[in-house]
């Protein structure tokens, strides 16, 4: 059976930033342990300094559990990307964002580029694990796609997926990690980062002066279409579904 | 201007003055001439009835009697509106638009507006790429535009091949693409990881010597780099409505094999889908009696259920499917309401909905105020009619 690698890194809770199981990174072991349930090996991988970060993800079940240690700051990428070519592991499942640090959600991407393997985002489930892996994408509005790519592969989970259920301290705490001591990257020249501030909301400028923002301001700004007064229900019924046409929402 | 004289009541009094017997000032009733006008008298309606439409639509007085004009060719003749043509720009912007479905949606028009914002305070050129479709551009501030007709599918090899291609042609200063989960977002992404150009992602802040991208809880700050993609608060702008060229150009595609097959879209049963997501919901209010043809119009539409909160007060609907204030503010593509009344508690929760369509018996109701589309009649006549028109739609 093949061997399945779940990219776990530390998670910060937004709110107390305490340390906890990173919600993206949650959901993709969700899908590795669906997957386990079948009879594939599941490993987790974890590339930091402390292995807390990786404990609480053992709260959810058991599995195995390998760390490169790693300052906290540094590059994730180079010093998994030798680790996998050394294991060749089937898919590898990684959440959208960290929820620490740039969270740009590059690193996928990046991860299946050097491994020469197909990134697929917003995995809602994985059907089937073999040459080929057969899975369902999550699309906007609750609708889901069928896709098929090649063995090995880079999946990143749903940014709405459900984490694993139910979550044990004992089993947490019982969880035993092998510590893999890799080659330090040499720091890439970074950006300034300065703390979020809460972003305003966004707005809709009014260009052309004054006069321009006063009709803005005070035109009413509601619907302005059309109006049917008693018409004969079909009628009715024609022009909806007409628009809904229009929209492109009409799936039946 | 009017023939009528200008009085001037000071120097007719004046005139009408004389010095009394006991030497105190006498004015004299009547019979004293007008004086000559002082100045012609000028008539603000006749100036607003000769203003002219302006470039940007708006109507613009020229009260030097045609010497502003006279100056501004384009005020001159307003049928023949010129394109602003940008012949050698300082730098290309490449704006890489969504277009789901092959429709321009708010986040296309959104980044079309930044970049057309950065094209100017860099003296450059707005690029657009449309792989799916080619939408007439030309009063969204485009100077140039590729037009493609990739197949449907999702293959984002294609879209990486093809931006490879433009890349190469035009060698773009920026690229921009709007942060949208499996359009934007993915092909930014890859593009960054396929090129190993440095990267942006959900730009928040963008001028042309800093911008600042949103992190995990911080905020990066530096230079724009060559790829950007730009954070939902950037994309609720809109491009200014001036003609521009939007002149076609042209891109050999060589299609590549991608990793990827698309298989289809999986048919799910959307009724019961989280309201926040949908994209089409069919709500139903106070004014719906036909429950059973309520649900089976949804099913058929395989549209996600929702309802005003007298419904899931009483039991008809659950609680989570509620919308409004108190209950989840949507933003679907289409609203459909059956019988709500709109009150300001519900409209709050439709504030971002982009067509609503309402079906109320009232006339005077706030959601037929607010619909694109308003049906005054009685929605348990409609919604059977509706049925019966999918079913034949479906069949013939
Ligand atoms: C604090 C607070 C929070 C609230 N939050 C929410 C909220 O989140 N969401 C929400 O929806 N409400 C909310 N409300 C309640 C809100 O004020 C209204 O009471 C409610 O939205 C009315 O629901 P309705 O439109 O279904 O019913 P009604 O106001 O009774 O309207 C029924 C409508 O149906 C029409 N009608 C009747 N018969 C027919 C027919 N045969 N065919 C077609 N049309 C017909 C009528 O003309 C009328 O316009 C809140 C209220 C408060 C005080």
């Amino acid at each position: 059976m093949a061997e399945i690698v779940a990219l776990l890194s530390a998670g910060c809770h937004p709110e107390t930033g305490r340390l906890r199981p990173a919600a993206g990174d949650a959901a993709a072991l969700a899908l590795g342990l669906a997957l386990c349930a079948s009879g594939h090996r599941l490993i987790g991988l974890h590339a930091g300094p402390a292995d807390d970060a990786l404990r609480v993800y053992a709260g959810f079940a058991a599995f195995d559990l390998v760390r490169l240690d790693l300052p906290a700051e540094a590059d994730a990428l180079p010093a998994i990307l030798p680790w996998l070519a050394e294991r060749h592991p089937a898919l590898v499942l990684a959440g959208a964002r960290a929820e620490q640090g740039a969270g740009t959600g590059l690193l996928p991407y990046a991860l299946a580029q050097a491994m020469g393997a197909a990134c697929i985002p917003e995995v809602a489930g994985v059907e089937e694990l073999a040459e080929r892996v057969t899975l369902v994408q999550a699309l906007p509005g609750g609708r889901r796609r069928r896709l098929a790519a090649p063995a090995p592969a880079v999946l990143v989970a749903a940014a709405r997926a459900a984490p694993p259920s139910g979550w044990a301290y004992a089993r947490a705490l019982r969880a035993r990690t092998v510590p893999v001591t890799v080659q330090e990257p040499a720091a890439t020249p970074a950006w300034r980062s300065e703390p979020a501030r809460p972003l305003a909301r966004p707005v809709r400028r009014i260009r052309g002066g004054a006069a321009a923002r006063m009709a803005a301001a005070t035109s009413f700004t509601a619907g302005k279409g059309q109006l049917l007064v008693q018409p004969p229900p079909d009628e009715a019924a024609r022009v909806i579904l007409a628009y809904l046409e229009a929209e492109g929402l009409l799936r039946s | 201007m009017s023939a009528r004289p200008r009085r001037d009541p000071h120097a007719e009094r004046a005139r009408a003055t004389r010095v009394g017997p006991a030497g105190r000032a006498r004015r004299i009733l009547g019979d004293v001439a007008p004086a000559a006008p002082v100045r012609p008298r000028r008539d603000p309606h006749a100036l607003r009835t000769a203003a002219v439409p302006g470039p940007a639509g708006r109507m613009r007085l020229d009260p030097h009697g045609g010497e502003l004009l006279a100056h501004m060719p384009s005020l001159a003749a307003p049928g023949a509106e010129q394109p602003i043509v940008v012949e050698r720009p300082a730098c290309l912007i490449l704006a890489v638009l969504d277009l789901p479905g092959g429709r321009l949606e708010g986040s296309d028009l959104g980044l079309l507006a930044a970049a057309r914002d950065l094209a100017d305070r860099l003296e450059g050129a707005v690029l657009a790429l449309t792989l799916h479709g080619r939408p007439d551009l030309g009063r969204l501030g485009v100077d140039r535009h590729i037009a493609l007709d990739l197949p449907d599918r999702w293959d984002p090899a294609a879209a990486l091949s093809v931006l490879g291609t433009v890349l190469a042609d035009h060698a773009p200063a920026h690229i921009l693409f709007a942060e949208t989960p499996l359009l934007g977002a993915d092909v930014a992404r890859r593009l960054a990881a396929a090129t190993g150009l440095p990267a942006a992602f959900a730009v928040h802040r963008l001028e042309p010597d800093e911008i600042r991208a949103r992190g995990a809880g911080l905020d990066l700050v530096g230079p724009p780099p060559p790829i950007m993609t730009l954070h939902e608060v950037l994309l609720a702008d809109r491009p200014e409505p001036v003609l521009r060229e939007a002149r076609p150009v042209a891109v050999a595609v060589r299609p590549d094999a991608g990793l990827i097959e698309d298989l289809g879209e999986v048919p799910v049963d959307l009724t019961g889908a989280p309201l926040a997501e949908a994209d089409l919901i069919v709500s139903a209010g106070d004014g719906v009696t036909d429950w059973p043809a309520f649900h089976a119009l949804a099913a058929r539409l395989n549209a996600t259920v929702g309802g005003s909160r007298q419904v899931c007060d009483r039991g008809l609907l659950p609680r989570d499917r509620q919308v409004g204030a108190s209950g989840t503010l949507v933003a679907p593509r289409a609203y459909l309401a059956f019988g709500i009344s709109g009150a300001p508690q519900h409209l709050q929760g439709i504030e971002r909905c982009q067509r609503v369509v309402a079906v109320n018996t009232d006339l005077h109701a706030k959601m037929i105020e607010r619909a694109d589309l308003a049906i005054v009649a009685d929605a348990q006549a409609v919604m059977p009619a509706l049925q019966t028109l999918l079913e034949q739609r479906r069949h013939g």
